[in-house]
């Protein structure tokens, strides 16, 4: 369980306020928003790399230690590692950081991954460096993984073979959790248990996938009908289309529902509501 | 600890052969490698601060198992360790020539000593200010350190005196408190930046 209490961070050009969520422990959480919503903010203030100017983030009751670490894995946004290392050297420090490496699962995730320890992290490629972290991450058998916008940069086929991989992680063992960012929300449309959005600095919702998908709908119809419910809407040919939230609104009977994607939920809530 | 001290080790590696280098080079400039070391040790932090800034290295180490004052304190361990074996190195390696060229006398310690001290000084300072403030901040207080400090070595070095071979006891005095002032000050450096390092914002241009 991770805790984040009244969490704020103040930054020259950009500030978190006021967090306070709890991550239960044993579910898949996505985590959505725009470019520069916070959401690398949020996750390195998890890892404890932002320190938090007021509040804290508890993970089962305490703050981040070495015994906690030793049980995350983590896939950033790129590999934060110096560009002439190799991959074998990466490893050597994983391996020590590590108690409970599996080098028989990492050798098997390097031939799936048709990875070479010898390459040098610059003459890798984005994806490439992407597997060689999934890699890393996945070879001391996390209880928590932590990825920031792990599948920007991997090509399709093999987007859809990690989501699968994920899927096997996360069964394979009780308790696990996962979190993660992206802007591909089809990604986790497919398989998370709670949405995470983050709206500049804020969070806009931190639902149940179900009860958001029972919660907003899109509706659409006549401009003048649309416009009559008084919220944010995007219209077309005379034809608007609004996002409802179900739980404080009721839809009138000439307007057509259709069930809004999530892609469809952060659009209206961080753009058109604007 | 260990792994923190491994990370170092990870980048540190690549200086055996320039030490195993400079070794050999003692035989042609003698003392006159002394100066080039430190600046090399120097460069060697500064270059280190950016490179790691740049590929944001630091982000995946805290991310390991390892504590921010871990990671620190083998930071500073580890340049002390460099600068130390360079100087146990360099005057083995003086000895050698000495005796290759059957000097009378062996090298005077105190020169290493003084010169251990006075690049602890300068690697104090540097480390502290590159690891406190960003990466522009540090190049100008440090140019303008540099600048200064060379005005001031160069007018009060009007009255320059052959040292090299004395073994007079103010030799000794002098080494002995450069050195302790070194220590001291790499130990203010170590605290005041561990310290700071705390608190820090890892890897933000927010």
């Amino acid at each position: 369980m991770i805790e984040f209490q009244e969490v704020s961070l103040q930054f020259k050009h950009f500030q978190m306020k006021n967090i306070s969520l709890t991550i239960p422990k044993g579910y898949v959480i996505g985590c959505i928003g725009r470019n520069g919503s916070g959401k690398t903010t949020f996750i390195k203030t998890m890892m404890d790399l932002y320190r938090p100017t007021t509040g804290q983030v508890l993970w089962n009751g305490a703050l981040l230690d070495q015994q906690q670490k030793e049980k995350i894995g983590f896939i950033y946004d790129d590999f934060h590692h110096w560009k002439n290392t190799k991959l074998k050297a990466v490893r050597k420090l994983y391996e020590r950081a590590y108690p409970t490496w599996q080098p028989q699962l990492y050798t098997q995730l390097l031939d799936a991954y048709g990875l070479n320890e010898r390459q040098a992290i610059h003459q890798l490629s984005k994806g490439t460096r992407m597997k060689a972290q999934i890699a890393l991450a996945l070879s001391h058998e996390p209880d928590v993984l932590i990825m920031d916008e792990p599948t920007s940069g991997l090509d399709p086929v093999f987007r859809r073979t990690f989501i699968h991989q994920l899927r096997d992680w996360m069964a394979a063992r009780e308790n696990r959790t996962l979190l993660f960012s992206t802007h591909i929300t089809s990604d986790l449309e497919q398989f998370a248990d709670y949405i995470l959005c983050i709206d500049q600095g804020n969070v806009r919702f931190f639902l149940p996938t179900d009860e958001l998908e029972e919660r907003f709908v899109l509706v659409k119809g006549p401009v003048d009908a649309v416009r009559a419910l008084g919220v944010p809407m995007e219209s077309h040919n005379n034809q608007a289309t609004a996002l409802i939230d179900r739980t404080i609104m009721v839809i009138p009977e000439n307007l057509y529902i259709e069930r809004a994607r999530l892609e469809d939920v952060l659009y209206f809530l961080t753009e058109v509501s604007e | 600890m260990r792994l923190a001290l491994y990370k170092e080790w990870m980048y540190w590696k690549y200086v055996i052969p320039l030490l195993i280098i400079c070794s050999f080079l003692v035989y042609f400039v003698e003392y006159g490698i002394l100066l080039p070391l430190t600046f090399f040790m120097t460069g060697a932090i500064i270059y280190q601060v950016i490179t790691e800034r740049q590929s944001k290295t630091i982000e995946l180490e805290l991310s390991l198992p390892m504590s921010r004052d871990e990671w620190m304190t083998a930071r500073f361990l580890a340049h002390f360790v460099n600068l130390t074996s360079f100087a146990i190195a360099m005057y083995g390696a003086l000895v050698v020539t000495y005796n290759v060229r059957a000097f009378q006398e062996l090298p005077n310690p105190a020169i290493m000593l003084i010169w251990w001290g006075i690049t602890l000084i300068t690697m104090s300072v540097v480390l502290w200010l590159f690891l406190r403030f960003s990466t522009n901040r540090a190049i100008l207080i440090f140019a303008s350190l540099y600048i200064g400090s060379a005005v001031i070595m160069m007018a009060g070095s009007k009255t320059d005196s052959p040292v090299l071979f004395s073994t007079s006891p103010s030799l000794w005095n002098a080494a002995v408190i450069i050195s302790v002032v070194g220590l001291l000050l790499y130990s203010l450096s170590y605290w005041m930046t561990k310290r700071h390092f705390r608190t820090e914002t890892i890897g933000t241009k927010r």
